[in-house]
């Protein structure tokens, strides 16, 4: 028995066979595949953090990025606000010039860091969850009208993580949407808080805060507040698991740091969180997001007042 | 242009459908070749353009003139060995050079400091200059004739699929296809689909969802693990490997569309059993290449035991330095000639192959571990890290295996264990099987391909350039 040659057209025939079944699974998986996003594009979305010029500038890692509005700075009136959060970032000198660099040359100038863990270890340092975002050019994306980046979304990589989603039946449990102000809101129908913590409890081995990552962001926030810049630093509401788990591995101390922090003219904000909830354990759902959003959103305000009602720079002064 | 790009997909979808119409047109054909392929290079940099053009002309003129006056055909070999080789030192090996001169001043206590050229490397050099060099060889040994019309050489010289990573093709084997016209049977169009299918499997989902973890294992915090850094060579060894041959199965494809039928490039490197074994299979047109062009003008092992060993050495060095200039490449090019004369003095894969039952799959897993060592220096930035990195390998006092599965992650680990049981699938010559060769089987594979493509397109990895690009 041996495969007997192709003619020319049954070759023909076969391919387009292949293919016709390829793509008629993949429109399947377009059409049934819940898309995981919402909102603007997700490479204009990245692009648009790297646009412009703000009053305020929310900075940190992924729990900035899902943890931040920027409307209630908006609704306030305090000013224009962006979030530059970015999964995995490290708070090194790159990104803070980076962040700064979006904030308006005039105006309140606010610079807020949400100070997690993980900002000051050398994976987040080294990570290209910053840095790949920041070489992009513009001319690296064309345009195209929303129906494209609906099923590019819906043809995004799989994981075995979705998989398993999909297997539990759980197929339409998270979506992220992404806003203009970049913030990245999670609607999670099935949040489990304790989904996040095995993969924190390894994250630091090897992986612990360096002292000198920690000092560099005092220099900066230091160096920021002498040019005028008001710099607030928060811990990101997590749960209780998450916060031991922290804690007991990532050889960082927020009480330490905090007075360092303040030391160096930053002020620390700490708002209500016992009503926020994660759909991870690490992460704030969306409804979460816009509470604790405006939580701090009001306590940036009433220092901004406070300051303006004591000559805008004196307390600085005081402070050094 | 990338194959794994949708540019390069419309490129392609224009081509083939303009391709029928005038494939046979003598004269229209060449040039049409010829512009679609200087687009599909031009695209990275038009720049690179000049430099192809420029040496292909040499070689063309050079070609001529050896047949015509045969009396100084040593001095055009010169020139087009000159062009071709100056234009490599200089793109490629220039600032190498000025690197290890300022290093040397240093040693010797009268520091230089030449400023290193900076140099853009153009895309495939080291490829379209071998392939141009052997043209003029050929004429010269009198084993082809040169073409007369430029756009045939060019076609040759250019021709897209094959252009930036190979296969290597021999003028005397693909001019004549040119000039004489090609036809493209059924044969052609179900073939070189099923190697475009595979080629793109290998590329975007094997080689592309290894890259990332391997360039933070290189770029990142050394991990103190034997157990990770065996996975992560292990996974290098099938990047680099899927990476290239995925390249070579689509550019072979294309050109079995084309009517063009390019040399295999690779045959299951990593069932291989033994390194003679392993350079008969892996990158099989360049190993020829320095085996006609280098190893066999230089005597090969027809002047003595030592010689031939001799010869061997530089044959393996000079393809080290070809494929980077670096002195891990070079380690990396000795370190295989080293098993390459072990292999010659004891005969090892014949005796321990003898073992019964086993020796076979032994042979293989020993030639496949030391092939991973090799390609620690072929990986590192330095000789210092490919040290480091070996050492790891070999610090079987720390195997911290679950650092080592945490970090590489279950996804990666399945997609080792694939890229293991398919080379597996050939090294026990399951494809020898009747099942295989059943006129029904066509149909499954029908059904097959289109879940390869599905696969290729759900679980393909972050885009990322080809590996061999960069020689």
């Amino acid at each position: 028995m041996t495969n007997p040659t192709p003619k020319f057209n049954t070759a023909l025939i076969r391919c387009a066979i292949s293919i016709a079944i390829a793509v008629l699974v993949l429109v399947l998986i377009v059409l049934f595949r819940p898309s995981s996003q919402a909102g603007v594009p997700e490479s204009r979305f990245w692009l648009n953090k790297f646009h412009n010029q703000y009053d305020v500038v929310l900075a940190g890692d992924s729990r900035v990025l899902f943890g931040l509005s920027s409307q209630p700075f908006d609704d306030l009136k305090i000013g224009s606000a962006l979030n530059f959060g970015f999964k995995g970032a490290g708070l090194n000198a790159e990104f803070v010039d980076a962040a700064t660099a979006r904030l308006k040359t005039s105006g309140p100038r606010v610079l807020v860091f949400g100070i997690t863990p993980n900002t000051f270890t050398p994976n987040a340092h080294a990570s290209s969850g910053f840095t790949k975002y920041s070489k992009l050019a513009e001319s690296e994306f064309l345009e195209m009208p929303n129906w494209y980046y609906g099923i590019q979304s819906r043809l995004r990589p799989a994981s075995l993580v979705e998989i398993l989603r999909i297997a539990r039946g759980r197929t339409d449990s998270h979506v992220e949407t992404f806003h203009q102000d970049g913030w990245v809101s999670v609607a999670s129908k099935h949040p489990d808080e304790t989904y996040a913590l095995p993969f924190y409890r390894v994250q630091f081995k090897e992986n612990k805060v360096k002292q000198e990552f920690m000092d560099s962001l005092v220099a900066m926030v230091e160096e920021c507040c002498s040019d005028g810049i008001h710099v607030f630093g928060f811990k990101p509401p997590i749960t209780d698991a998450m916060n031991e788990i922290e804690s007991a591995v990532s050889g960082f101390e927020y009480d330490s740091y905090i007075v360092e922090f303040e030391n160096a003219g930053g002020v620390w904000l700490s708002p209500d969180v016992t009503d926020c909830i994660t759909y991870d354990g690490s992460h704030l759902d969306g409804k979460s997001a816009l509470v604790f959003s405006q939580r701090i959103a009001e306590l940036v305000q009433k220092t901004l007042v406070g300051r303006a009602g004591a000559g805008e720079h004196r307390i600085i002064d005081q402070r050094r | 242009m990338l194959f794994n790009s949708l540019v390069f997909l419309i490129f392609a979808a224009v081509f083939f459908a303009i391709w029928p119409g005038i494939k046979n047109r003598l004269i229209l054909r060449s040039q049409f070749i010829v512009a679609a392929s200087f687009i599909f290079y031009g695209w990275w940099d038009w720049r690179f353009l000049f430099l192809i053009i420029g040496s292909g002309l040499i070689d063309f003129l050079c070609g001529l003139a050896i047949e015509k006056w045969p009396t100084r055909k040593k001095l055009f070999l010169g020139i087009s060995l000159f062009g071709n080789i100056g234009s490599l030192a200089v793109f490629k090996y220039l600032d190498f050079f000025i690197e290890n001169v300022n290093s040397a001043g240093g040693l010797l206590g009268t520091p230089l400091n030449i400023t290193p050229t900076e140099l853009i490397l153009p895309v495939g050099i080291s490829f379209y200059t071998f392939q141009s060099m052997s043209y003029t060889i050929d004429i010269y040994r009198g084993e082809m004739k040169p073409t007369r019309h430029l756009s045939h050489f060019f076609a040759y010289l250019s021709m897209f699929p094959q252009l930036v990573a190979g296969p290597i093709v021999r003028a005397k084997e693909l001019i004549p296809a040119i000039e004489n016209g090609s036809k493209t049977t059924g044969e052609d169009i179900w073939v070189g689909f099923r190697w475009i299918v595979h080629g793109y499997f290998k590329k975007m989902v094997i080689a592309d969802s290894f890259a990332p973890k391997i360039a933070t294992a290189f770029d990142g915090p050394v991990v103190d693990s034997s157990v990770y850094w065996w996975l992560i060579i292990i996974m290098f060894a099938f990047q680099i490997y899927c990476d290239f041959s995925g390249y070579s199965d689509i550019a072979r494809g294309l050109g079995r569309w084309m009517g063009f039928d390019f040399p295999q490039n690779f045959n299951h490197p990593y069932a291989a059993e033994g390194f003679r074994d392993f350079w008969s299979r892996w990158h099989i047109s360049l190993s020829t290449w320095f085996r006609d062009y280098v190893y066999v003008p230089l005597g090969g092992s027809r002047k003595g035991n030592f010689r031939g060993h001799t010869n061997m050495w530089i044959t393996m060095v000079v393809s080290g330095l070809w494929h980077g200039a670096a002195w891990t490449f070079i380690v990396w090019g000795a370190l295989h000639a080293l098993f390459l004369s072990l292999e010659r003095i004891t005969g090892w894969p014949r005796r321990v192959a003898g073992i019964p039952f086993v020796g076979r799959y032994m042979v293989i897993v020993l030639t496949f571990i030391l092939a991973c060592v090799a390609w620690v220096f072929f990986r590192a930035e330095t000789f210092s890290q490919a040290m480091s990195v070996t050492n790891q390998l070999v610090n079987f006092s720390n195997l911290s295996p679950q650092t080592a599965f945490r970090k590489i992650g279950t996804f990666k680990l399945l997609l080792i264990g694939l890229a293991f049981s398919r080379e597996a699938f050939f090294a026990l010559r399951l494809d020898q099987l009747s099942i295989f060769k059943h006129p029904q089987y066509e149909t499954f594979r029908v059904g097959f391909l289109a879940m390869i493509i599905v696969l290729t397109v759900m679980f393909r990895g972050p885009g990322a350039s080809f590996v061999y690009f960069q020689f």
